[in-house]
């Protein structure tokens, strides 16, 4: 805008000096030149025309003009000239062309009144040439035919001589004479032809030379030359005038040339001065682009770093604007949420986030976007995302913004914590594991003293109670005859007939709790006993399950009609145990068959080598009451049992879940309540591996 | 870029400032006059000059304005041209004794001859009109006459579709009233009779005329006829009082109003009853003579002239010596001599 106004205004001043000055070479160059100069010839043309015809009126009085042609033709022409000259005049604007004007039509005026007096004389004068002619051809003649008549003869004489005088001079006084004369002779009484002929010529004569005469000095006199000089003076200060005009318009011409000049000098002056400025300033620019360009080599090495650090980073990248669409995704954030760039770029990033989550993200996105800060910035938060496929995972992002010129930014640095929390999971179950071995193997030691030292008073108890009882039947005979004798009385604080009911359950109670006791202690002892060393040989394990069977065959058949073997043929020897794989296998059939409500619901044992694992497998699956999914935990906690009232110690599983370890096994229960319980045990069988597994353990257990 | 603008635009300064000093330069071309010497010859000239023997004129104009002098259309009634007047092949004129005459405040008057007319100073016999084409345009709208209207006269020409292309052709205007006058002029203007035997004479050819036509000459010119009748036209470059040394009247059609030639025109006291000279040639075969027609014969009207503009006698010989010159100055038309072969005297 300004630079097109710094080039129009001097481009617009030169143009109007340009206008201007052919403005003033039009004015300068005098438009009335030519018609000046063709007024001027004409009335040359006039005057010399003027001078033509009144030489030939000179000559045609002297009758030396053969003939009066060329008056008319001389006259046409100066009429002609008369018409333009007056025509050219009214042309001219101004005083000037009035003052013209005026000479013109007087001109022209005094030119007609000379043409009508020119007409007037070749009348006069052809009477008068011819009576001249006549008086000097034929007059002189006449005074022979009287010569008998002197004094006629005298007098036509002295006529002739008068009106010769008179011819010559045209004196005035010579005329008065010549009518004298004239008169005498017509008064002559005698009548001749060739007199009256010479009388009427000579009459003529005299009365025609005066006029012709006067005629010729009126032509001379005409007042024309004075009329075309005025007119001639007329055109010429007019042309002065112009011609001053003229001059003016060409002095300014030269002034206004001389500004344009200066003008231009001060333009290009300018201009040189510009285009230096403008040299350093490209120079400058190019500096300043040079510079630039490096900065933006550098900012693209930047930015290319960038992307690789982002696109190979193995975290997702994402910015959002601040209306919330997703304006960068690298190459982790599609591997993480499924999306590639092309579908989510552009998109509001919520979607990435759980539905459930939308409304307060977007509330502190709003805040963000408004103030310009968030307390989320700058810090790591564990959060929930969404996958392309709709799934949820725990990730962990942290939060930055960043500003152009144009729009504020955040970007996101998400980490996917599945991987994590999964082994963050199997830490904790191996912790929990630990923290049980350790109880287990504190319990063990606690429990093996207190075992031993529970051990020998029950015994006691045991003993004694077994005592006690064959004391009191001995006794109660005695006791009833002493009763009948001596009535009722009283027995530690009862009456004796209520008593001798109650001590045989008070002792045989007695004796349970000992045996039960004692039962416990066995059990503890199993538990925590140091086991395995030297024990370590191949065993089969269908071996141990058919050791196993025969073992419970009384108590498998009492409790079911249903029991399914099946065994798998070849498998593998298993390192560890016979006896405490055996054990095992006991303990789990025992609570199988112990789990079924009645006859009709059955037991399947079996072994399989499971191939893809490299591991021999045994399975016990009942039909039993189930175990609530509460229970599943902890079925192999000690002293968790559901079985108190009928005898169990809580302790089964928790051996046998220990045995199974020591062997490297795993132990695991399915069940669904009222339908029945699968408990599924597997053996490695890599021998050298399970050798030293086998190896560690015990250690460890120690 | 910028020099090169710079000496541009001096280089277009420098030219204009040079503009009017060159304008001014052929300002002082003058006309430089020389008085004609021709006429001021010591050697004694001839009074009469012969015709041209051709004309300059534009032929489409000539051509154009001879269907334009034969058309009746000129006329209101559509019943006279000009050549109903002139007719060329007698003579140019009627050759009636009066006719109605162009100036409507004068009595009727000859009809003069149309041949060689030209040459004329002024027309009609009183000088009214002072060119070929303001008599022209007296003739088409007296309505004594051919009582035309311009307006008339050019919605007919223009109804003629070889009159538009013709003037189209012969004048950048076309169909305008200054140029079908101007058309008429031109052809009146072709209008010359050469070769009469006294031009033969003037050019040199001594026996083109007898010794009694010499003698004729002779006496025309120093009787003083030739004082009058001068010029290549033998008159039509002058007016003169008829009846200079005798009353002219007398002879006129008894109760006809006195006519008083150029007065009509001037209203000056000394031009009563002064007529324009006409010419003489062809006279022999353009009678009756004078501007009333008085003279039916040549001898009629040479005794008239001798008489009364001479102031002399003549002997009957010497009248016919002076007749016999008259005759040759009967010229050619298109090949032809003027006038009916018949109607010459012989």
């Amino acid at each position: 805008m300004t630079s097109m106004v710094r080039l129009w205004k001097p481009l617009s001043i030169v143009a109007g000096l340009l206008l201007l000055l052919t403005y003033l070479l039009i004015q300068s160059r005098n438009p009335d030149l030519a018609r000046r100069a063709h007024m001027q010839e004409a009335l040359q043309n006039l005057q010399l025309h003027d001078t033509e015809l009144t030489r030939d009126v000179l000559l045609a009085r002297a009758g030396l003009l053969p003939n009066y042609d060329s008056l008319p033709q001389i006259g046409e022409q100066l009429s002609q000239i008369a018409d333009a000259l007056r025509a050219e005049s009214t042309t001219v604007s101004g005083a000037a062309a009035k003052e013209m004007g005026k000479h013109a039509e007087a001109l022209t005026a005094a030119l007609q009144q000379k043409l009508t007096l020119v007409e007037y004389f070749k009348s006069d004068n052809a009477l008068l040439q011819n009576s001249l002619r006549y008086f000097t051809h034929t007059g002189q003649n006449i005074g022979k035919q009287f010569k008998a008549e002197q004094n006629v003869a005298a007098e036509i004489a002295a006529v002739s001589h008068v009106l010769v005088r008179f011819i010559h001079t045209s004196e005035l006084g010579a005329g008065k004479e010549a009518e004298a004369a004239l008169s005498r002779l017509s008064a002559n009484p005698r009548k001749q032809p060739g007199l009256d002929t010479l009388i009427a010529h000579g009459w003529l004569i005299v009365e025609m030379l005066p006029r012709v005469d006067t005629l010729l000095r009126q032509i001379i006199a005409a007042p024309t030359t004075a009329h075309a000089d005025a007119l001639q003076n007329a055109v010429l200060q007019y042309a002065n005038r112009v011609e001053a005009r003229a001059q003016l318009f060409r002095v300014l011409l030269y002034l206004v040339a001389v500004i344009l000049l200066g003008y231009l000098f001060y333009q290009f002056a300018r201009l040189r001065s510009n285009a230096r400025d403008l040299r350093r300033a490209n120079t400058d620019l190019e500096r300043e682009m040079g510079e630039r360009q490096q900065a933006v080599a550098a900012l693209r090495a930047s930015e290319e770093r960038f992307r690789a650090i982002t696109e190979s980073a193995n975290d997702a990248i994402i910015s959002a604007d601040s209306s919330g669409n997703i304006v960068s995704w690298n190459a982790r954030a599609e591997a993480i949420f499924g999306y590639t760039a092309e579908e989510i770029l552009g998109t509001p990033f919520t979607r990435l986030m759980p539905t459930r989550h939308h409304l307060a993200h977007l509330e502190r996105f709003r805040q963000w976007s408004t103030t310009g800060s968030s307390r989320l910035v700058g810090t790591t938060v564990e959060f929930s995302g969404v996958r392309k496929d709709g799934s949820e995972f725990p990730l962990e992002i942290s939060l930055s913004t960043w500003s152009t010129a144009h729009d504020n930014y955040v970007t996101g640095i998400i980490r996917d914590l599945t991987a994590q929390k999964q082994l963050q999971e199997t830490t904790r179950q191996q912790k929990l594991q630990l923290i049980q071995a350790n109880k287990m193997t504190a319990l063990g030691t606690l429990v093996s003293s207190v075992a031993h030292e529970i051990n020998n008073p029950n015994q006691v108890v045991l003993m004694n109670s077994r005592v006690l009882a064959q004391a009191w039947d001995d006794a109660v005979g005695n006791l009833d005859d002493y009763a009948q004798e001596h009535g009722s009385f009283s027995l530690g604080g009862l009456p004796y007939s209520e008593m001798r009911r109650t001590v045989p359950t008070l002792v045989q109670d007695v004796h349970d709790g000992a045996r039960r006791i004692e039962r416990i202690v066995d059990d503890l002892k199993h538990f925590s006993r140091p086991r395995g060393r030297g024990a370590h040989t191949a065993l089969q394990l269908n071996e141990a399950v058919e050791r196993a069977l025969r073992l419970l065959a009384h108590l498998v058949k009492n409790r079911t009609d249903r029991l399914q073997v099946g065994l798998a043929q070849g498998l593998p020897s298993l390192p560890g145990d016979a006896q405490h794989v055996e054990q095992i296998v006991v303990n789990l059939l025992t609570n199988a068959v112990e789990a079924l409500p009645n006859r009709k619901r059955g037991v399947t044992v079996t072994t399989s080598f499971d191939a893809s694992k490299r591991c021999v497998v045994l399975e016990v699956r009942d039909e039993g009451v189930g175990i609530p999914p509460e229970h599943l935990a902890r079925l192999c906690d000690p002293f968790f049992t559901t079985k108190q009232e009928s005898g169990g110690t809580g302790l089964g599983l928790a051996i046998t879940s220990s045995l199974v370890r020591l062997h490297g096994g795993r132990l695991t229960f399915d069940s669904e309540p009222g339908k029945g319980t699968r408990a599924r045990v597997t053996f490695p069988c890599h021998s050298e591996e399970k050798s030293s597994l086998l190896n560690l353990s015990p250690a460890r257990e120690e | 870029m910028t020099r090169k603008i710079t000496v541009l635009t001096l280089g277009a300064m420098l030219f204009a400032l040079s503009l009017p000093v060159a304008a001014q330069q052929p300002a002082k071309v003058w006309r430089i006059g020389v008085l004609d010497s021709s006429s001021s010859a010591a050697a004694p000239q001839e009074p009469i000059t012969p015709l041209p023997l051709s004309v300059d004129l534009d032929p489409k104009r000539v051509a154009l304005g001879e269907r334009l002098f034969n058309d009746v259309r000129l006329s209101r009634d559509n019943t006279k041209s000009c050549a109903a007047c002139h007719p060329l092949d007698q003579g140019g004129m009627d050759g009636r004794r009066s006719a109605t005459s162009a100036n409507d405040s004068s009595p009727a008057r000859n009809t003069p001859t149309i041949f060689n007319v030209g040459l004329n100073a002024s027309f009609n016999w009183d000088g009214i009109a002072q060119t070929l084409e303001a008599q022209a345009e007296i003739v088409l709208l007296s309505p004594r006459l051919m009582n035309t209207t311009w307006p008339e006269l050019l919605t007919k020409l223009r109804a003629d579709a070889d009159y538009v292309a013709r003037l189209n052709n012969a004048y950048p205007e076309g169909l305008t009233r200054a140029n079908v006058l101007d058309a008429l002029a031109t052809f009146e203007r072709s209008l010359l009779t050469p070769n009469a035997r006294f031009d033969r004479y003037l050019r040199g050819e001594r026996h083109a005329l007898t010794e009694a036509e010499q003698q004729g000459y002779g006496l025309f010119k120093s009787y003083g006829c030739v004082a009058c009748h001068q010029g290549m036209n033998i008159g039509g470059n002058m007016y003169q009082k008829f009846g200079v040394f005798a009353e002219a009247r007398g002879a006129e059609i008894p109760g006809a109003p006195v006519d008083l030639g150029r007065y009509a025109v001037t209203k000056a006291a000394r031009d009563r009853e002064v007529f324009r000279v006409p010419s003489l040639r062809n006279v022999a075969a353009t009678g009756p003579y004078f501007h009333d027609g008085r003279a039916q014969t040549l001898e009629d009207a040479v005794r008239t002239m001798v008489r009364v503009q001479l102031g002399r006698t003549l002997s009957s010989e010497e009248i016919k010596l002076i007749i016999q010159f008259l005759h040759t100055l009967t010229g050619e038309y298109q090949g032809r001599p003027v006038g009916a072969p018949g109607k010459k005297i012989q």
